[in-house]
């Protein structure tokens, strides 16, 4: 026992004489790798270039275009930007499968922006750099969005954007090409729907990021605007643990109805079900969910409570021969059913083929002027193309109703 | 049409939440404080061993159907892998200075953290329920059964540490080795079995708070950041390294952030926590039940 006790005594000892140098070097030799490791694990699919490369590249017969695409690979958002991902590898294979566009096999430079605007900028700008990039597709994201168009309108490049903030159009940049509607059509269609649905007071619960809280003031000005009653308006944080106090503000503004804007997935599923545990529910509620409500995560994490309600979305599986195609390859593919995070980038790809079909050419200034001059419907994305002077195209949106946990057809809207 | 909300039935409900939700924040934060006490180490990884603990119980309840040894299982694998966090992240370094200490487990957190993103996929996942998706009702109030469960699970573990810590000999040599690393292997305590076991301990009970959490908030990769400043939060308003002082801390943390929501701005939520803690901080630095640096010394 006690000799035991001596050598650790003298162990300790001698681990105190030997301390400096030798010692912060081992911890170096620790720490850093330990540090490069996570990096690299965390990074270990950046930078990602498809291998889709075309019956008609191997020809030799047409130059590849390539197209970088910016999503989230790690972060909070991982799950929405590997459906992006996949959408459009599956899509670009699909026409690389055809020939490619106008003889063009597509490239994709794909990069990850780790959930984050300064990730965004950063791909942006290591994407416009590279002179074998003809356009960009951006994140469903407006903030970040935002963040890219001083860049953009300097790189002069196609940027096709999924963000919903009606004003990013309108802040001077040509290069911005929106496939989604924005939040306005989103708002005045879930304004008309509540007032076909007979509601005459709504409370509308709201995350509070920019997008939230842009999109609840913009629905608030569309219900009044058709004459509907806004009792409460109720801000939640993205991520919040418990929305219990959420549910029962909204029990107790007593409305007819609910709007909810919701930016994360995950945050509509629970936001439901608390809804649900406070008594709120389809039977006794109308309940409108827009926004992240009708996605994957949302509906997996919801469950049953969401029956019976309302949904205003740009991508539905059933809405047509084309979005019933593509979901089934999708899910048997990467068993995951696709949501806007796909339609917008999906449509994005088509643009960008048909531009190179319509226009013969691949320069970066051709393809911006091909993709305005699209009409008519063009992928996923409900109603038709038809570009107006703020480069958005798609100005429709789909209704659907939830039923045993599944999104059906309700109508169209513009 | 439903019921409006009386004030009682409100308060009842916020509560409900508070407490489930605190006793979760509570047994994450014991975890932490026990690691703290013993090694002087704050864990920035110890939100990943609920992240991991979650996943892990999807997959054991795709292979086993039975909640309670699924639970189990994933209890004795969060062990070892506490054990293999050990030697990997803190063995190596363990004679350093705090600041690289720390690092490592920062570094450690990311290694963990995309590990789970890789293996599992980023798609949240939901985890079941040990007790269901039911409640009970309470003056109009809706309780549901995990918030009992979490009451349940932080009773069972704070008994089981006292007793291990306090009524074991084994639990003494913890305890001693807690207080003085050095005097305990002056008087032949393996210093080293009771770190190993002090790390197993910890990565079982976080894994027993995501365990707990999960069901609530679903298993995402998220999950991991989300325990662990709610932990770190309540470590510091109870006094980090007091065990008492990290369940009040993280039953105060459920708490104030509940009613402070419902009764006074629900945009906030996330803020009363931390307005907790600057106040803690600035009118007892120690925490609530923590020693002051003098007496630790």
């Amino acid at each position: 026992m006690y000799k035991k006790a001596k050598d650790i005594n003298v162990g300790l000892v001698t681990k105190g004489v030997k301390k400096d140098k030798g010692k912060e070097r081992s911890v170096l030799r620790l720490v850093v790798p330990s540090i490069m490791f996570a990096m690299v694990l965390a990074a270990c699919s950046t930078t990602t270039t498809s291998n889709t490369s075309a019956k008609g590249n191997k020809e030799g017969r047409k130059t590849p275009v390539t197209i970088g695409l910016i999503a989230a690979e790690t972060g909070s958002q991982a799950l929405d930007g590997k459906i992006t991902i996949d959408a459009v590898d599956m899509e670009v294979e699909a026409i690389n499968a055809k020939g490619g566009a106008a003889g063009h096999p597509l490239k994709v430079i794909t990069l990850d922006n780790e959930t984050t605007n300064s990730g965004t900028v950063a791909d942006f700008e290591r994407l416009s750099e590279n002179s074998a990039v003809k356009a960009i597709i951006g994140t469903p994201i407006s903030t970040d969005t935002q963040a890219v168009i001083p860049l953009d309108k300097t790189a002069k490049i196609v940027y096709i954007y999924g963000g919903s903030e009606p004003e990013l159009g309108q802040e001077g940049d040509p290069w911005l090409i929106r496939t989604r509607p924005t939040d306005d059509v989103t708002s005045k269609v879930a304004a008309d729907l509540s007032k076909q649905l007979g509601l005459k007071t709504v409370a509308i619960i709201h995350s509070t990021d920019s997008f939230g809280a842009s999109a609840a003031a913009l629905g608030q000005a569309a219900l009044s605007k058709a004459g509907i009653k806004v009792v409460s308006s109720i801000g939640y944080v993205d991520g919040t643990p418990d929305f219990t106090p959420t549910a029962l503000a909204a029990k107790q503004a007593g409305a007819q109805g609910l709007l909810l804007y919701t930016t994360e997935g995950e945050d509509s599923g629970r936001l439901i079900k608390a809804l649900a545990q406070a008594g709120v529910t389809t039977k006794n509620t109308t309940i409108i969910g827009l926004a992240s409500a009708p996605t994957t995560p949302s509906l997996q994490i919801g469950g049953s409570a969401w029956n019976g309600a309302y949904m205003v979305s740009d991508m539905f599986c059933g809405a047509n021969n084309l979005s019933k195609s593509f979901c089934e390859k999708f899910e048997a593919k990467y068993h995951l059913t696709p949501d806007l995070n796909a339609s917008y980038a999906y449509d994005g790809v088509q643009l960008i083929a048909k531009a190179i079909e319509n226009t013969g050419k691949t320069s970066r200034s051709a393809i911006r002027s091909g993709i305005l001059s699209v009409t008519g419907p063009a992928g996923l994305e409900p109603g038709n193309y038809d570009f107006n002077k703020y480069g958005n195209g798609i100005h429709a949106e789909h209704i659907l109703r939830v039923e045993d946990g599944h999104l059906t057809f309700f109508e169209d809207e513009s | 049409m439903y019921a409006s909300v009386s004030l009682v039935t409100k308060l009842i409900d916020l509560l409900a939440s508070g407490v489930g939700l605190g006793a979760a924040y509570a047994v994450a934060a014991l975890g932490f404080v026990v690691l703290y006490r013993a090694t002087n180490l704050v864990n920035f990884a110890q939100g990943d061993f609920s992240l991991v603990a979650s996943f892990l119980m999807i997959l054991m309840l795709e292979k086993i159907h039975q909640y309670a040894i699924a639970f189990l299982l994933v209890v004795v694998v969060m062990a070892l892998f506490g054990i293999v966090f050990h030697f990997v992240a803190y063995f190596p370094v363990r004679n350093k200075s705090w600041l690289p200490v720390v690092v490592t487990t920062i570094g450690a957190s990311l290694v963990i953290e995309n590990g789970v993103l890789v293996t599992a996929g980023p798609v949240p996942r939901s985890v079941e329920s040990p007790v269901g998706s039911g409640g009970f009702s309470l003056l109009g109030a809706h309780i549901p059964f995990i918030y009992v469960f979490a009451v349940g699970m932080m009773i069972v573990i704070v008994f089981g540490q006292h007793v291990l810590f306090e009524r074991t000999m084994f639990g003494k040599r913890l305890q001693a080795t807690a207080q003085d690393r050095g005097m305990a292997s002056l008087l032949g305590i393996s210093v080293l079995r009771a770190t190993v076991f002090t790390f197993a301990f910890s990565a079982a009970v976080g894994g027993i708070a995501g365990l707990i959490l999960s069901p609530i908030l679903t298993a995402t990769i998220g999950l991991g950041q989300e325990v662990v400043i709610a932990a770190f939060a309540a470590a510091i308003i109870g006094g980090f390294g007091s065990i008492s002082g990290a369940i009040i801390g993280g039953l105060l943390v459920g708490l104030v952030d509940s009613l402070g929501a419902g009764f006074i701005a629900n945009t906030y939520l996330l803020a009363f926590g931390y307005i907790l803690v600057i106040v803690i901080l600035v009118v007892k630095p120690q925490g609530l039940f923590g020693e002051r640096i003098g007496e630790k010394a």
